[in-house]
């Protein structure tokens, strides 16, 4: 396994989150982690990406058979774990500035421009990170830096919401691309909007109040949008 | 009639920094006569060595300035510089060779100001000249460098710089300090004619020890255009300067940048002035200060409006400890209806959220923090050449690298 999150525990504020959660990612793979508002999914990303205040109680963190439980969150980031944030801060940094440092430390030696362009956010690259950026803006950006980073498991938060057609189209085109370069890919994921552009989605996975409740092919995509999650929830329950 | 003036005016404190006692500094500079002038390539050794650690590699430069501590001076200007008219040499032998030069003696500072101008008049030693004809571009940077070498020397300097019509100069000057003790006080007059443009790059590195008093002006004429970029690397126990330009023609431009490290207990008093003369000209004053350690900085800005124009101030701090104290002071006055002048002040620190999502890409929390620093230190100025935009990014690099160790 590329990722694997073994019994994974942890609080924030006092507030008990994710209740055990175990996931698995194969590679080369595109994972879906689907689930209601709260249930989790970003503390999941957070947590395995190493970063926020949050107390982990138990359960452990594999990248390729390697515990990075115990890894400052540059540590992983080297070791290949991506990350494309849901909420990134603003940071009063010039993009280009940013973009030209994140190429050195790990070795890029594409055309970032070309891959911004793609992604439509060129004209961002003489701003400040996420200083007045849309939205959708940000999410590009966001996948932008994942291109630069080339991870072993990039992890991608929403990177669906609040983008329009055209730029959910370009985020899978580089996702597809970035699997087919030996990336192993999990979205969050709220509509599935992304999963339309996607040749090949390997596995959805449902997190409801801090566990994961199923996983398995595609089809659990098509039944979550049409009968929600709390049919799921009650299944694999009583399974 | 200038001398009488200056010992007039040798009580009179500034109204901004700490004041300095320059009583016990008279008596080390009285009745010393020593000077040398030379080429460049017979300057020591060791002071061409720290100009290159601050970038400048003097012997290479198109055309030269260097003085060490207070009589010695080497010069260099290219024969293609030279066949153009343009000139560097000490202030005290262009006095002597070229009467006209006297006119730019204390026109755009007055000479008793405060007792730092008033004593660089009655005790100071050279300083640089430096001449740009008529018409003529000169693009690559042109360097100077003040230098000082033995212990409790007072290097008082009075530098003119005259840019005329339709000229360029792109002038980088450096000012360092081997011993712990000394004090600098730099008088500089600017002189942009009409059409011309000057680029004032200036990078100080100075010791805890150090008292550093530079007093600029600049008068720029119809369409002219003055670029004041101030970079101040090093601790100094006191830096107080406010370079003023006056925009004496129309549509004429100033940008007053200072970039400044505060470590340890240095005090530091800075920014800048521009006064709108001309009709419809610009000024911005753009002040960065690192606050580290015990470092107390103030950033002050100021415009003047007595004609329509445009203005802007933009001071900001970043705090990097508790113990220092940071203050921004921006002030906008208008005697017209029309002149637009604005301003925006803030003093904030590193936040964690910043540091972390840096981290969450790779970067560990000494590079986070040295990105977030340079980042902040970063001010866009328009139309430098490349190579001092080089030479600038490369000087700001240190700052943000020694802001974080
Ligand atoms: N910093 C925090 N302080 C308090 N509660 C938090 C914090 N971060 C997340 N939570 C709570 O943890 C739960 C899970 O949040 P999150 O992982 O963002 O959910 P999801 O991404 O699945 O919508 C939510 O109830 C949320 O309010
Ligand atoms: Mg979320």
């Amino acid at each position: 396994m590329r990722l694997r999150v073994e019994k994974l525990v942890a609080s924030v504020s006092g507030k008990l989150v994710l209740r055990g959660v175990d996931l698995e990612l194969g590679p080369r793979e595109i994972n879906l982690l689907m689930g209601p508002n709260g249930a989790g999914k970003t503390t999941l990303l957070r947590v395995v990406a190493g970063v926020g205040s949050y107390v982990i109680h138990g359960g452990r963190v594999l990248l390729d058979g390697e515990d990075v439980s115990g890894l400052p969150p540059h540590e992983r980031a080297r070791k290949g774990i991506g990350i494309a944030h849901q909420l990134p801060p603003r940071v009063s940094v010039k993009a280009r500035y940013f973009l030209e440092r994140l190429r050195k430390i790990h070795g890029f030696e594409g055309d970032v421009e070309s891959y911004a362009r793609a992604l439509g956010i060129d004209h961002l690259l003489d701003r400040d990170l996420f200083h007045g950026f849309s939205g959708g803006e940000a999410k590009k950006f966001e996948v932008l830096t994942l291109v630069v980073q080339k991870p072993r498991v990039a992890l991608l938060d929403e990177p669906d919401s609040g983008v329009d057609i055209e730029g959910v189209r370009a985020i899978a085109r580089i996702v597809e691309e970035l699997r087919s370069h030996g990336s192993s890919i999990l979205i969050v994921t709220h509509g599935g909007a992304i999963a339309r552009f996607l040749p090949r989605i390997d596995v959805v996975h449902v997190m409801v109040r801090g566990r994961i409740v199923c996983s398995g092919d595609p089809s659990i995509l098509e039944r979550v949008v049409s009968e929600g999650y709390s049919a799921l929830a009650k299944v694999s329950s009583s399974a | 009639m200038l001398k009488e003036l200056a010992w007039r005016a040798l009580t009179k404190a500034s109204p901004y920094g700490p004041d300095i006692d320059l009583g016990k500094v008279a008596a080390s500079v009285i009745g010393e006569s020593r000077t040398v002038a030379s080429h460049i390539s017979s300057a020591p050794r060791e002071a061409l060595s720290s100009a290159k650690e601050l970038g400048l590699d003097l012997e290479s430069s198109p055309a030269t300035y260097l003085q060490v501590d207070r009589g010695d001076v080497y010069t260099a200007v290219s024969r293609r510089l030279a066949e153009l008219g343009v000139m560097v040499m000490s202030i005290e032998e262009a006095a002597a060779k070229l009467p006209w030069v006297e006119k730019y003696l204390w026109r755009a500072i007055l000479v008793d100001s405060d007792k730092y101008t008033a004593f660089t008049e009655l005790f100071g030693r050279h300083g640089y000249f430096i001449y740009v004809p008529r018409g003529t571009r000169v693009r690559e940077p042109i360097s100077a460098c003040l230098y000082i070498h033995r212990p409790g020397t007072a290097q008082l300097v009075h530098n003119i710089v005259v840019v005329e019509e339709g000229a360029e100069l792109n002038l980088v000057t450096a000012c360092w300090a081997m011993p712990t003790r000394a004090l600098h006080i730099g008088v500089s007059e600017f002189y942009v004619g009409k059409g011309a443009r000057l680029t004032f790059t200036m990078v100080h590195r100075w010791r805890e020890g150090v008292d550093v008093r530079p007093r600029a002006a600049a008068i720029v004429e119809d369409g002219g255009e003055f670029v004041n970029y101030y970079v101040h690397l090093g601790s100094a126990r006191s830096l107080q300067m406010f370079p003023t330009a006056i925009l004496r023609g129309s549509n004429a431009r100033a940008y007053l940048t200072s970039i400044v490290s505060a470590r340890s207990s240095s005090t530091l008093d800075i920014g800048g002035r521009v006064i709108i003369e001309g009709v419809d000209s610009r000024g911005e004053v753009a002040s960065r200060a690192l606050v580290a350690d015990s470092s107390r900085v103030w950033l002050r800005g100021e415009l003047v409006a007595k004609n329509v124009g445009r203005g802007h101030i933009d001071c900001k701090a970043l705090k990097l400890s508790s113990e220092s104290l940071a203050e921004a002071i921006p002030s906008i006055r208008s005697l017209v209806k029309e002149a637009m002048l604005t301003h925006e002040a803030a003093i904030g620190t590193i936040s964690r959220d910043e540091v972390e999502y840096l981290m969450s890409k790779g970067f560990s929390e000494n590079e986070a923090t040295s990105i977030i620093v340079r980042g902040f230190l970063e001010i866009g100025i328009e139309n430098m050449p490349s190579r001092l935009r080089n030479y600038i990014d490369r000087t700001l690099d240190q700052v943000a690298r020694a802001a974080t160790l």
